[in-house]
């Protein structure tokens, strides 16, 4: 089924269109990565499905209805995002997340199930025992994974993450992307930008390379993460083997043979 | 343990408001308590402290104002140093005060108050012209408090000496020269205001975490829209009573932040420690140097300052 259908969009700011996509769907369940070079256009689109930035043209749909149709506080229930957190408060872990619910409870308060979902999420991203701790105070792993808890306090239907694990080690970046997994086999449908194309590669059902503002190559891991296409797409060269244990294909740059 | 520490703290807190509001009612020119007044039965000793309670209520009401308005302010513009003063406000307020200080019109509250919410709407529309972006807004702000101050200076350009003395009482937040006769209208009006912004304290706690951070929780425009205006118009209802009383609004919700960052804490707590500041403050003006009285303004930023360099130098991950 599917979740997210563009049409014609344009998007860009100040009235200049960085990112063009005439026709895309994103289904229920897909586990997506987005890659490409800095600048092509990935965050832009990511803010399309925040709702971050509305298209200068054309049309997107979630489950069939036109996004600009669904008011942001009932949009907000369906769809969560995580993206680095402008301003570091001194609030508590717990009452980070359960600004989450927000959505959920604008005039009532938080309600039982609330603190419920609240409570699943903590378990789920292990973060139970930084329950009292402020946000001031954690690692970057401990923070990343709390406000993964946040989002998905907030929903787990569709989450959205900019780069989630770009400046952590890999121990926190695995220990991130299984949560996105196990999420992912739960139904939830998952779309991160990444710059590991290794990790996309390993994790995601289906990678969308962007470049230049528009849709380079769409599909799965082990038919688009060719040497060609990530040639073409960062413009360096590069090897392509394939991991022996999942099969799935992973990626080696060689060195002093970036194309100008 | 943590909890209990709260409690604690909150009990202390309320005492040490009481203790300054007594003594604020028993000091002043003549020398009644408040004991006094109320075991003897001395009529002028009632009266006296009367006159003072409404002293003592201004003061509480603007302190509680301010401190609020700033809270909003610094949730709203993401930044600790926005306070209720950096729209633009005091600027508009002081260029209507001071036309109507210096052509003698005597309506100088009025005159402020629509100087302060001119500016408010110059600035309101710009803010939504730049779809509430932050730092922009600050800067338009900062504009046209320029813009305004030299409309001021322009005006004392003119002016004779004794109205501009007056003009600079004024500016600089007294307490004395507020008009007790709308008292009720101001606590009432400031009341409802402050009252309105507890329904959003949930809707500030994302909006502090960033903008994007705001819309992708369903925070929409019009919710910013209206938590700058309840905030805009308190503050330039109070800067129309009082004069511009400077930094309670910005270090009162400074120093609560420190506590707890929630607004459902930040917002009540200010609004009391703020109106018990100015209550202090005004109280020191009125008995250092009596019988003549030290505008509030100069005293909130004279100790104000002071105690943010301590606050500052001591704790230096809250700011």
């Amino acid at each position: 089924m599917s979740l997210f259908e563009f049409t014609n969009i344009q998007a860009g700011y100040r009235k200049i269109p960085v990112l063009d996509i005439p026709r895309c769907t994103i289904n229920t369940g897909d586990f997506i990565g987005i890659i490409g070079p800095n600048g092509a256009g990935k965050s832009t689109l990511l803010k399309l499905l925040a709702r971050i930035l509305t298209p200068l043209s054309g049309t997107i749909a979630y489950k069939k209805q036109n996004i600009t149709t669904i008011p942001h506080t009932v949009y907000a229930t369906q769809v969560s995002s995580v993206t680095d957190i402008e301003r570091v408060l001194p609030y508590t872990v717990e009452s980070f997340i359960a600004l989450g619910r927000f959505p959920h409870a604008t005039v009532t308060g938080l309600k039982a199930h609330d603190y419920k979902a609240i409570n699943e999420a903590m378990q789920y991203c292990n973060v139970q025992h930084l329950q009292q701790k402020k946000l001031t105070e954690l690692s970057s792993g401990e923070l990343q994974r709390v406000n993964i808890a946040r989002a998905l306090a907030q929903s787990t239907e569709c989450i959205l993450l900019d780069e989630p694990v770009s400046h952590l080690d890999i121990h926190h970046a695995i220990a991130i992307m299984d949560i996105l997994r196990k999420l992912n086999q739960h139904g939830s449908t998952i779309i991160a930008i990444l710059h590991d194309i290794n990790i996309a590669s390993e994790y995601c059902s289906r990678i969308i390379g962007v470049k230049d503002g528009k849709i380079f190559f769409d599909g799965k891991p082990q038919e688009c993460i060719t040497y060609q296409n990530i040639e073409a797409l960062f413009d360096c060269v590069c090897l392509v083997y394939t991991n022996p244990i999942s099969g799935k294909p992973y990626v080696y740059p060689v060195p002093e043979h970036v194309k100008q | 343990m943590k909890k209990f520490s709260i409690i604690i703290s909150i009990i202390l807190v309320c005492t040490g408001c009481l203790l300054i509001l007594a003594i604020a009612l028993s000091t002043g020119a003549s020398h009644i308590t408040l004991l006094q007044a109320i075991t003897g039965t001395d009529f002028v000793a009632k009266q006296i402290i009367m006159l003072r309670f409404l002293r003592v209520l201004m003061a509480f009401f603007v302190g509680a104002a301010l401190a609020v308005s700033g809270c909003i302010f610094q949730a709203l513009l993401k930044n600790p140093l926005a306070e209720p003063y950096t729209l633009g406000v005091s600027g508009g307020a002081a260029f209507g005060a001071s036309i109507a200080i210096i052509t003698a019109s005597g309506a100088v509250s009025v005159y402020a108050f629509i100087g302060g919410v001119c500016t408010v709407v110059v600035i309101f529309f710009i803010a939504k012209a730049m779809q509430f972006h932050p730092t922009a807004i600050i800067l338009a702000g900062i504009s046209l408090g320029f813009v305004l101050s030299s409309g001021v200076l322009l005006v004392f350009a003119f002016a004779k000496p004794d109205t501009i003395h007056k003009t600079l009482m004024w500016l600089s937040g007294d307490l004395s020269m507020a008009h007790y006769e709308h008292i009720t209208l101001y606590c009432m009006s400031i009341l409802v205001l402050t009252t309105m912004t507890l329904f959003f304290h949930r809707h500030l706690d994302i909006i502090s975490f960033g903008t994007g951070f705001a819309t992708t929780h369903g925070i929409s425009t019009v919710h910013i829209a209206i938590l700058f205006w309840i905030a805009s118009l308190a503050t330039s209802i109070t800067v129309a009573a009082t004069g511009i009383i400077g930094f309670v609004g910005l270090i009162v919700p400074h120093a609560v932040r420190s506590i707890k960052a929630n607004h459902a804490f930040l917002l009540p707590v200010s609004a009391i420690a703020g109106g018990t500041t100015l209550v202090l403050a005004d109280t020191i003006g009125r008995s250092i140097v009596m019988p003549y009285e030290i505008p509030s303004g100069i005293i909130t930023g004279f100790f104000g300052g002071i105690f943010f360099l301590i606050l500052l130098l001591t704790r230096r991950d809250t700011v």
